[in-house]
């Protein structure tokens, strides 16, 4: 009986690692994630490879707002897209979108340590979140807390940045990537957005200049929404998007690559880059961009 | 029996540790001053056949930090690369034989750039790369 009992004993114990050994992604499981009956049927026409490098490599909105700030813009809550909104989103589509739109316009909140602003929008992307069963990867609990705290919000600012990630990398592990790449879109041009507004009231060589190497990123959204363009409601926004590629395919990049140095400063390794890179825009076309920016997003918010 | 017993558990909570150290993202809070921008998960299970690359916009007037969170326990190495969009060599974490666990880099041209992770001693690798920006 006692060889039986250790016997059982050694059985378990595997299992017993198993549970034990769980972790975040595990964790997440253990919170009963709904079936996911949201697995798309839409077939990207290039490879998943491809989509998810394209999505790594879309900037933070977190930049755009830091820039703004180091600039000295003050913080416009007018901006932002409205926390009433909420109730447009009705389809996962949107829904997904207006996530990306949501925590872009949380990321400048945080930069600018509004978190008192914070609430309502981290409760909007809790919301929409769980409209797509992402909603486990959003710490609102934690995030709540932060934000009524103005000493956090460099914590504010990692663990909202690192949720937003995993939302993102959950959706494209469950093969949704066309969620995320509508997450990311949504993301892109509400930070570009914010910016733009700013540089309507208040224009800026550096700005512009920033705005004009946004031909970049739009170039490579463009990829990733035209992979799903079969799709009705992908082929609008690759449409309006198209009309914004149309003004920027005038803007002329050029870089001039520098072999840079490499320096030992206390302990760490800094890069002493030389290479150069030019944009060059008029204020005519940034008027165009503005425009056409402010008149994509009104269509897509709402 | 009893010591049976604390030797079997001790063995779970020591591979448990083990276990989390890989999937562990913990060092961002090595980032200091830098803001948090993305985990890099490298896919250790392909880097026989090829390294880590991903891709990333830089943009001028920022500088970048790429943290190299290994915690490989057999003395791996994780090595990271920066090219630029024509796979020019930009940045790189060994310098003279000696690899150093982040690498700064102020932007001075704003494109896409690839960040290559790879370990030169491929024994049993384990690590991420955090990436965190500030203002030049």
């Amino acid at each position: 009986m006692k060889n039986f009992i250790q016997f059982g004993i050694y059985l378990l114990m595997p299992l017993f690692a198993l549970v034990s050994c769980g972790g975040d992604e595990e964790k997440f499981v253990e919170k009963k994630e709904p079936v996911d009956t949201l697995q798309t049927k839409i077939k990207p026409d290039i490879s998943a490879e491809v989509i998810n490098n394209i999505i790594m490599s879309i900037p933070s909105p977190l930049e755009m707002a830091t820039m703004l700030k180091d600039n000295g813009q003050g913080y416009d809550a007018n901006l932002l897209n409205p926390s009433t909104n909420l109730i447009k989103y009705n389809t996962n589509y949107k829904v997904a979108f207006n996530i990306g739109v949501y925590s872009a316009d949380l990321g400048y909140i945080n930069i600018y340590e509004k978190t008192f602003s914070a609430m309502s929008y981290l409760q909007n992307i809790k919301e929409l979140g769980d409209e797509i069963h992402i909603g486990q990867f959003f710490d609102f609990e934690t995030l709540k807390r932060l934000a009524t705290n103005t000493k956090n919000y460099d914590s504010l600012i990692f663990i909202s940045t690192d949720n937003f990630n995993k939302m993102d990398a959950h959706l494209r592990t469950q093969n949704r990537n066309e969620l995320s790449v509508l997450m990311i879109s949504g993301a892109w041009l509400e930070g570009v957005h914010i910016a733009c507004q700013v540089a309507k009231l208040k224009p800026n060589k550096d700005l512009t200049e920033r705005l004009g190497f946004e031909k970049i990123n739009l170039d490579n959204i463009l990829v990733i929404l035209n992979a799903y363009k079969n799709d009705k409601y992908f082929a609008q926004i690759v449409s309006e998007f198209e009309k914004l590629k149309q003004i920027y395919s005038k803007i002329d990049i050029s870089y001039q690559y520098v072999e840079p140095e490499t320096k030992e400063v206390n302990g760490q390794l800094v890069i002493v880059n030389k290479s150069k890179s030019t944009v060059n825009i008029t204020d005519e076309q940034l008027k165009e961009i503005i425009a056409e920016i402010a008149r994509v997003r009104e269509l897509m918010i709402n | 029996m009893k010591t049976k017993l604390f030797l079997g558990f001790s063995l779970i909570i020591l591979s448990c540790y083990v276990k989390a150290q890989c999937v562990s993202d913990n060092c961002n809070s090595k980032l200091g001053t830098f803001t948090y921008l993305k985990t890099i998960y490298i896919d250790n299970t392909k880097l026989q056949d090829k390294p880590n690359m991903v891709t990333y916009l830089f943009s001028k007037g920022s500088t970048y930090m790429v943290l190299c969170c290994d915690q490989a326990i057999k003395g791996s190495r994780l090595i990271v690369n920066v090219y630029d969009k024509d796979k020019n060599l930009i940045a790189t974490n060994k310098l003279k034989k000696k690899v150093y666990p982040s690498i700064q880099y102020p932007c001075s041209a704003t494109g896409i750039y690839y960040i290559e992770s790879f370990y030169e001693d491929s024994k049993d690798p384990c690590g991420v790369n955090i990436l965190g920006f500030t203002k030049s």
